[in-house]
């Protein structure tokens, strides 16, 4: 298999303020885009349990809570906070002259 | 014999007939208003065995649980009186004093669980059953 | 929705959950139906597909740990038993969940702590 790193824009930097979260379909993917402490986090906007949309959980520092049945994931891993071995895919971001991309690697396996 | 006793002997055969078929006593229902100390009797399903030794056994379980209605028949086949109560299906009073009951015990609400004398066994288990009422 | 397709995608969403925690459904073919279809009822009525051999009390923080699988807020508890409460999921070497037993809270937690 060919693993190809694709850098894909997501979100201008200045449409999401510090501590907010939006949903992204991107390549028809669900993905929630945080910002917090500076940073910006992109992961899987589905519940790896449900299904459910994270982005109308809660958002605690780096922690999101599931709005349907209180699941905590760490947003900077993806991993569920009771079994590390359950995660929410995450994407790598980076910043480029006010522009915030998110790296589509390993397309095999990862969530619509 | 008093009054009571006849009722709910009648009512006890009665359920018997009418529970295979879905039935349920609108009498009974109406029971939960009423309250009496027979109240807790009536809510749920009293099963009458052969009551030679008069021992009851007492059976917490959730409607929606196999090894409840496993545990049910364990005990319905035994020489005891069984007291099964269905958590789920129970008024609020009741659950609150199940639900006392079982945090008395350092448990869960985790179901089955069986109560005769100062006994307990939580979870279904033939074994610890039949040694329970064993004692 | 239709009960047995609800069944399917419970079982489908749950399956992902419980592989990488060792777990898998019970081999035990009947009992793994019927908890299906009491845990497609409890979401009827309660929301949310919840454990049917546990007791809700209303209390979120109680309630929202008893949804399936549970088994991330029982973790030694159920690897203990090799299999949570209601006998769904088993451990991936079990060929014969009838040799499971359930083990009470209160005797796990005593065994543990001689240890």
């Amino acid at each position: 298999m060919v693993r190809e790193s694709m850098s894909v824009f997501a979100i201008k930097e200045n449409e999401l303020a510090d501590g907010e979260k939006k949903p992204l379909l991107i390549d028809g993917r669900k993905v929630l885009m945080i910002r917090q402490e500076g940073d910006f986090f992109a992961l899987s906007n589905l519940c790896p349990h449900m299904e459910c949309p994270l982005s109308k959980g809660t958002l605690e520092k780096h922690m999101i809570i599931c709005p349907c049945h209180d699941w905590r994931f760490d947003i900077r891993t993806g991993e569920f906070l009771d079994a590390k071995e359950i995660k929410a895919h995450v994407y790598e971001t980076k910043l480029v002259d006010g522009s915030v991309y998110i790296s589509m690697e390993n397309l095999e396996g990862s969530e619509k | 014999m008093d009054t009571q006793k006849i009722i709910d002997d009648a009512r006890s055969m009665l359920r018997k007939v009418a529970e295979p078929l879905g039935i349920r006593s609108e009498a009974e229902d109406n029971n939960k208003d009423n309250s009496q100390e027979t109240k807790e009797l009536s809510l749920n399903d009293t099963e009458k065995g052969q009551d030679k030794s008069g021992n009851v056994v007492i059976l917490y379980g959730l409607s929606t649980c196999p090894w409840c209605k496993k545990a049910r028949n364990f005990f319905m086949e035994k020489d005891v009186t069984l007291d099964y109560i269905e958590y789920d299906k129970a008024d609020e009073d009741t659950r609150k004093s199940i639900e006392e009951e079982c945090s008395s015990h350092m448990e869960k609400l985790a179901f089955p669980v069986a109560i005769y004398g100062d006994d307990v066994v939580v979870g279904y288990d033939p074994k610890k059953y039949a040694d329970l009422i064993k004692r | 929705m239709d009960t047995k397709k609800r069944m399917e995608q419970l079982r489908t969403m749950f399956e992902r959950v419980v592989d990488p925690l060792g777990y898998k459904f019970s081999p035990d073919e009947e009992i793994v139906e019927f908890l299906l279809e009491q845990e497609v009822m409890l979401e009827k009525e309660n929301g949310s597909p919840y454990c049917p051999c546990q007791g809700l009390t209303g209390e979120r923080d109680h309630d929202m740990k008893l949804v399936c699988p549970c088994i991330p807020f029982h973790r030694e508890h159920y690897d203990a038993m090799k299999r949570c409460w209601c006998g769904l999921y088993v451990h991936k070497d079990v060929k014969d969940p009838d040799s499971l037993i359930q083990i009470p809270l209160k005797e796990f937690l005593e065994s543990r702590n001689k240890e």
